[in-house]
């Protein structure tokens, strides 16, 4: 090989090396640029939008985007430890596993309970697995963070009222 | 406009033979029980809960393919039983009626789009009750007016009006009566036979006393998760109501039907209840009791109720609903007449090997007191048996059952029956107790079991030191075996 052909052979692969780089670059920065984005299956109140981050809301939209497409192991997965502590995949399924399929979440506002601590109240929509028709409901939605992680925690509404 | 003298000679004279049989007799065919197959003429929905993901349904079925029926639907909050909404529904033989009590934004609201609601579609927040009280929870009352039969139309009201009867009809035919009207017939053959007018047409209809064709269910149901817990109403029968009820009146168990509270509270007695439980990480056990006619709560808008809570609120954080009236208790206005509605309780607990905790002093008898047990003062309580009302009764213990004595106020255990100028007199409370099982894979709502109370009908009026009456002169007996054998024999009966 040549010393020209080797150039042209090292300045092709350099270039390409470059092309590779951006790209990545560029996919990396679309990315982050999409996760500062506000969620897309939860609405969110003005005050509600103000008070959360920007990894609680993404931690919400996809949670309750598995609620809406009942996708239980995502769910189990972003449950808090505690709950999965308390629960295995399976119990947990058999537990919950005939909850309704969500329509529609908007967050009306956020209470910071502590830094890693949240309350959510929100509007809910959901067909009834029973009757098929829709309810709207009013659930405080809590949240806890774990290093670094948002965690969802599932409660029983009975107990956490009068428990 | 029916004005034909004939047929008016001929319904005077039908109404004057209706009337014949004894009029107010406090009889056997009159009395209230506790109906062991759900079915009366007044209906208590123990708990109903909303916010957050839960609502509740309520059914009122009409068993009966003959009588239309007329009832009011009271809400009450949970508390003291403040009335927080009621209005009447109006029943065609086999019918059904429907509502979901739910949190309308962060409001308690009553929906439904059922035929024999009073609107159609029904859709209102209940109101704030004369204390102020959240009412997320609470219980609901049916208290039935009357039955009707026998609508007829057409020229001289010859022509029978074939089921399912409108609901305008029974509408029309029941806001015709005049506000003061009252039957004065036999609860179980008697009616009145009435003209009325429904949208420029004549109609005939027999009035009777209520009748004991209702039954109800509820659904605690939570849409989000996918819980739902029935509970079948408590049915109480015979309670054979008169009188013309009214929305602008309040019902109550004091003033509703052919009895008084006290013989309601006798009906519903209960010297102890039973609960099973489990108890551990994945599992509790709540225990759900309503106190239907502990009637804690003042009518609404009366002097005593005037929504001045500051008094009560720094020390109880409850209302006025603490002035009680029509008690044998003085007129003081202190608030501390919810003491006097407060329930007393103890417990034995036990585990599943009938171990049950040591006694400080198990060879000396009495046993010495235990610690402080806050009483029951609300009338419907729901609580954890890990902490009932600020103590653990589950003895550590992850799995057993539980005895529950409970004794109401004396005041509410002693009182003048309706009719017969006698008294009565019970042991235990008038409880209606169910439970729920929050368990690893699921959730259950159900009716404890219980020992029964029993009744003493006297004729002295006076206890002392809360003992039962000593001097009784007609009846003593278990109200199990009484609502049972003999569900409607009232010893002392004339």
């Amino acid at each position: 090989m040549n010393s020209p052909r080797l150039f042209l052979h090292i300045f092709f692969c350099i270039f390409i090396l470059l092309a590779v780089l951006s790209s990545n670059f560029f996919l990396t920065s679309c990315t982050g640029k999409e996760d500062k984005q506000v969620p897309r299956f939860s609405s969110w109140s003005p005050e509600a939008d103000k008070k959360a981050d920007t990894s609680l809301k993404m931690a919400f939209d996809q949670y309750w985007l598995a609620r809406s497409n009942l996708d239980w192991p995502r769910l189990y997965a972003m449950e808090a430890p505690h709950i999965k502590w308390a629960y295995s995949e399976t119990d947990f399924f058999r537990k919950f596993g005939r909850a309704g399929k969500v329509i529609s979440v908007t967050v009306l506002d956020i209470d910071k309970l502590h830094p890693k601590v949240v309350d959510a109240k929100l509007k809910i929509v959901v067909k009834s697995p029973f009757t098929g028709k829709e309810d709207t409901l009013y659930p405080r939605d809590r949240w806890i963070k774990v290093d670094g992680t948002w965690y969802h925690v599932w409660k029983i509404p009975l107990l956490d009222k009068f428990a | 406009m029916i004005r034909k003298l004939g047929l008016m000679a001929a319904l005077l004279a039908f109404t004057f033979v209706a009337m014949a049989p004894s009029a107010n007799a406090y009889n056997e065919a009159d009395h209230v029980y506790v109906a062991a197959n759900g079915v009366g003429d007044a209906l208590v929905f123990p708990t109903y809960i909303v916010g957050g993901t839960l609502k509740t349904t309520i059914r009122v079925i009409n068993t009966s393919n003959k009588y239309s029926v007329v009832a009011k639907v009271v809400f009450r909050e949970g508390h003291s039983c403040c009335e927080t909404r009621d209005f009447f529904i109006y029943l065609s033989p086999n019918d059904v009626w429907t509502a979901d009590i739910i949190d309308k934004n962060h409001k308690v609201a009553i929906v439904s789009n059922d035929d024999s609601s009073p609107i159609v579609p029904l859709e209102i927040n209940t109101a704030t009750s004369c204390n102020g009280l959240d009412d997320t929870h609470g219980m609901v009352e049916v208290y039935q007016a009357f039955a009707f039969a026998d609508f007829r139309g057409g020229e001289d009201c010859e022509d029978m009006i074939r089921t399912p009867i409108p609901k305008q009809l029974i509408k029309d035919a029941y806001n015709d009566l005049p506000d003061a009207f009252s039957l004065d017939v036999d609860c179980e053959y008697g009616y009145v036979s009435r003209e009325f007018e429904s949208g420029d047409k004549d109609y005939c209809v027999r009035i009777y006393t209520s009748k004991n064709v209702l039954a109800g269910v509820e659904e605690i149901i939570d849409p989000a998760s996918g819980m739902v817990l029935p509970q079948p109403a408590t049915a109480l029968a015979n309670n054979c109501n008169a009188d013309k009820l009214l929305v602008n009146l309040e019902t109550r168990w004091d003033n509703y039907g052919n009895n008084s509270e006290f013989e309601i509270r006798a009906a519903l007695a209960k010297e102890a209840i039973h609960i099973p439980f489990r108890s551990d990480s994945l599992n509790s056990t709540l225990a759900v009791l309503s106190f239907p006619a502990k009637l804690s709560c003042c009518v609404s808008g009366s002097d005593d109720c005037d929504g001045q809570v500051s008094t009560c609120d720094k020390v109880t954080r409850r209302g006025d609903e603490c002035l009680n009236n029509n008690s044998a208790v003085d007129g003081d206005y202190d608030c501390l007449h919810m003491k006097e509605h407060a329930t007393e309780w103890a417990n034995s607990s036990y585990d599943m090997k009938e171990n049950t905790p040591k006694r400080d002093d198990p060879v000396f008898s009495p046993v010495p007191p235990s610690g402080e047990r806050p009483p029951l003062v609300n009338c419907v309580e729901i609580l954890n048996l890990k902490n009932f009302n600020g103590v653990d009764i589950t003895a550590g213990y992850t799995e057993g059952w539980i005895r529950l004595a409970m004794t109401d106020a004396l005041y509410q255990r002693y009182g003048a029956t309706e009719q017969l100028g006698k008294y009565v007199y019970y042991n235990g409370s008038a409880v209606i107790p169910t439970y729920v099982e929050v368990g690893n894979s699921d959730i259950s709502w159900v009716g404890a079991s219980y020992d029964c109370a029993n009744v003493i009908v006297t004729t002295d009026a006076s206890t002392e030191n809360g003992e039962a009456p000593t001097f009784v002169e007609c009846g003593n007996f278990e109200n199990c075996s009484y609502q049972v054998i003999s569900p409607n024999m009232m010893p002392c009966s004339d």
